[in-house]
């Protein structure tokens, strides 16, 4: 191979025999810190936002929307009791590709607990959900109570179990077994139905009392905080339905195929006029393009970062040129080809840069799978300062924003980009000072040595 | 016997910002494949700037050299390094080793570079260097080897790819006497061993009267 001398001269030129106290050999090195220390933080932001991201997303998807969504219309027969709105809901179902159908009636209240009132979202569901859906299953932690009590009805039970999220459990001060109340609102004396009022038309509060069956908490504040899970029998007989919104949940073999496009149109097809049928990204596309564009632009400050510490790599081989001049008209006078040369350098170039991912690439990946701990430790440590100023709780990722715990996932394909992201550039900054190496006149240089 | 360099009306003139240096002023030489000439000058008359320009690392100003196939004097940058890789072998006062390659390596370097496999110049390098008497300092790096143990290397790197010019700049003029006979003696003798052309430029007349033809540059012409 006729490029072996230049491997030979490249390695000379990273791990000389002689003359080890070179200055550019320090610069070399200095650059492969740089290029390691810029590295850990591209890794851990990479791998931190796809976890964060994912979690969400996995966590919206599963828990607030499912892969397909229909309102159906609050004016059609079907939804007048439980029982018909559950089989509309299972024959509109009965469609290619989709694995499960939930029914849901949302409708928007207040809950009074112990500490005070609270806006809640009542999801009227069936029962058995919290096992049917896989992830209602593996999504929720139960944090009190049993969620048997309410998969399961009692006989003689006094008052219909709740479900309720732990943010609200703590803002009303409600644990499993206690009764709270829910207010709904329906109108007296009008004509509901009509879109009129009349002049005598009241809007009156109706009270209904729950037991908390359980607590859960999906990780992601954000969703479970106002959510508040009935069974659907319960909502029909005792809350008002009148500002009720009725939904359909559509679960599919993935949420990410694209032949959830089609299975929504053989939805919509099935539903006729009766509904509007929405994908999960149709729904939910603002938070996505948020998501999305969040980890975009962190990605790209992490990359500048990675970017100037590559330049670190350029200078070092302008200092390397520099002190090999000798070596390279030695090279030049014995044949070397000025491509040989410039290949060699940027050979040097390239083990700088793989020198930086052998020292990043580990540490960041080992801060990623600790960054839980780390973030509770930095948040312990923050908190004993903040408590001996006497300031509040510091949460570094409030979990009203974020998930409570950062699901640790090493995105191997993104590595591999920022990996040959790394090397690429390596090369690519030394190149200019690599091709003038290969431009030396190797008789100027004898002449001078 | 043919030629195997011919050089006709060659100048060089250096040019510095205060004025202009004519070295060279319309040059010929000819020299027969197989011979050893000798070019004896002046410092500063333009012996080395010659050899430098049949070694294919100078550039003349006007003039033609040619060396068997090669016309060095309209070549480019690349095939300039294959003329020196593939016709040439050059010695220079200094050894101008490379300090982090052992003996070995810095022998079969430019075997590796004119595309030779490792294993083969290995052997190379290594029938070269016991030809030229060090042999058991062939894992040495420079910096551990005596000035005429590296020059012998050096002779023994010049001949590492065959080439059919041996150039030999000052070959012995960084040694001590001593040294600088053995290298001398060496140099011609690995020339008639390996029937090499050798053009030999030297300040030292003993080591010039061995060679076959010997030549003065005088006004930048040889006489």
């Amino acid at each position: 191979m006729k490029m072996s001398y230049a491997l030979m001269f490249a390695k000379s030129l990273i791990f000389p025999k002689s003359e080890k106290k070179s200055i550019a050999r320090k610069s070399l090195f200095g650059a492969v810190l740089c290029i390691g220390l810029s590295i850990v933080p591209l890794v851990v932001v990479t791998s931190i936002t796809n976890g964060m991201i994912d979690g969400m997303t996995e966590r919206i998807i599963g828990l607030s929307s499912s892969h397909i969504q229909a309102y159906v219309s609050p004016n059609i027969s079907r939804v007048e009791t439980a029982e018909s709105f559950i089989n509309y809901a299972e024959e509109a179902g009965e469609v290619r590709g989709v694995t499960g159908v939930y029914p849901e009636v949302e409708i928007s209240a207040i809950a009074a607990g112990k500490n005070g009132r609270s806006g809640i979202e009542i999801r009227a569901i069936e029962r058995d959900i919290f096992t049917r859906n896989k992830s209602f299953a593996n999504l929720f932690e139960v944090c009190g109570g049993d969620l048997k009590t309410f998969i399961t009805p009692t006989e003689g039970e006094k008052r219909a179990p709740a479900v309720i999220g732990k943010k609200l459990s703590e803002d009303l001060g409600l644990k499993a077994g206690d009764t709270f109340r829910i207010i709904t609102t329906k109108t007296a004396g009008g004509m509901f139905g009509t879109g009129s009022f009349s002049k005598n038309t009241t809007v009156v509060p109706k009270l209904t009392s729950f037991t908390v069956a359980a607590i859960v908490s999906s990780g992601y504040q954000e969703l479970d905080q106002f959510w508040v899970f009935v069974p659907i029998e319960s909502a029909y007989s005792s809350l008002s339905m009148e500002s009720a919104t009725y939904n359909i949940m559509f679960e599919t073999p993935d949420a990410f195929a694209p032949e959830l496009v089609a299975i929504q149109k053989r939805l919509a097809q099935n539903f006729g006029r009766y509904a509007n049928v929405y994908r999960w990204d149709q729904i939910h596309t603002a938070e996505f393009e948020n998501f999305s564009s969040t980890k975009v632009m962190l990605v790209f400050v992490m990359m500048l970062i990675v970017l100037v510490a590559t330049v670190n790599i350029s200078s070092a081989i302008v200092m390397l040129v520099m002190e090999r001049q000798k070596e390279i008209a030695i090279l030049k006078s014995i044949g070397a080809k000025p491509r040989g040369i410039t290949f060699a350098f940027l050979t040097a170039a390239l083990a700088c840069g793989a020198g930086g991912l052998v020292f990043g690439l580990p540490i960041g990946i080992i801060l990623t799978v600790f960054s839980n701990q780390i973030v509770h430790g930095l948040e312990k440590l923050v908190n004993f300062f903040a408590t001996m100023g006497g300031g509040g709780e510091v949460h570094l990722m409030d979990p009203a924003y974020y998930l409570a715990e950062i699901p640790v996932e090493i995105p191997a394909n993104q590595i591999i980009l920022i990996a040959v992201s790394v090397l690429i550039l390596s090369v690519l900054v030394s190149y200019i000072p690599s091709k003038k190496a290969g431009r030396e006149k190797p008789l100027e240089i004898l002449r001078k040595n | 016997m043919s030629n195997i360099l011919t050089i006709k009306d060659l100048e060089k003139v250096y040019v510095t910002d205060s004025e202009k240096l004519q070295v060279l002023k319309g040059l010929n030489l000819e020299v027969a494949e197989g011979s050893k000439i000798a070019i004896v000058g002046e410092s500063g008359s333009g012996k080395s700037t010659l050899l430098n320009i049949i070694g294919g690392i100078d550039n003349a100003t006007s003039g033609t050299v040619k060396a068997g196939d090669w016309d060095v004097t309209s070549l480019n940058e690349a095939k300039m390094s294959e003329y020196r890789s593939h016709f040439t072998g050059l010695i220079f006062q200094f050894h101008y080793l490379l300090k982090d390659f052992s003996a070995l390596e810095n022998v079969y370097m430019p075997a590796l570079i004119a595309g030779v496999s490792k294993k083969e110049a290995m052997e190379r390098a290594a029938q070269l260097l016991s030809d030229v008497g060090v042999a058991e300092r062939r894992d040495h790096l420079p910096s551990q080897l005596s000035g005429g143990e590296r020059q012998r290397v050096a002779v023994a790197r010049a001949l590492i790819n065959d080439p059919s010019l041996i150039l030999a700049d000052e070959p012995t003029g960084n040694l001590d006497p001593a040294n600088a006979e053995k290298i001398g003696s060496l140099l011609f003798s690995m020339a008639d061993k390996y029937k090499k052309t050798l053009i030999l430029v030297t300040h030292d007349m003993n080591l010039a009267s061995n060679g076959d033809k010997q030549f003065r540059i005088v006004e930048g012409r040889l006489k």
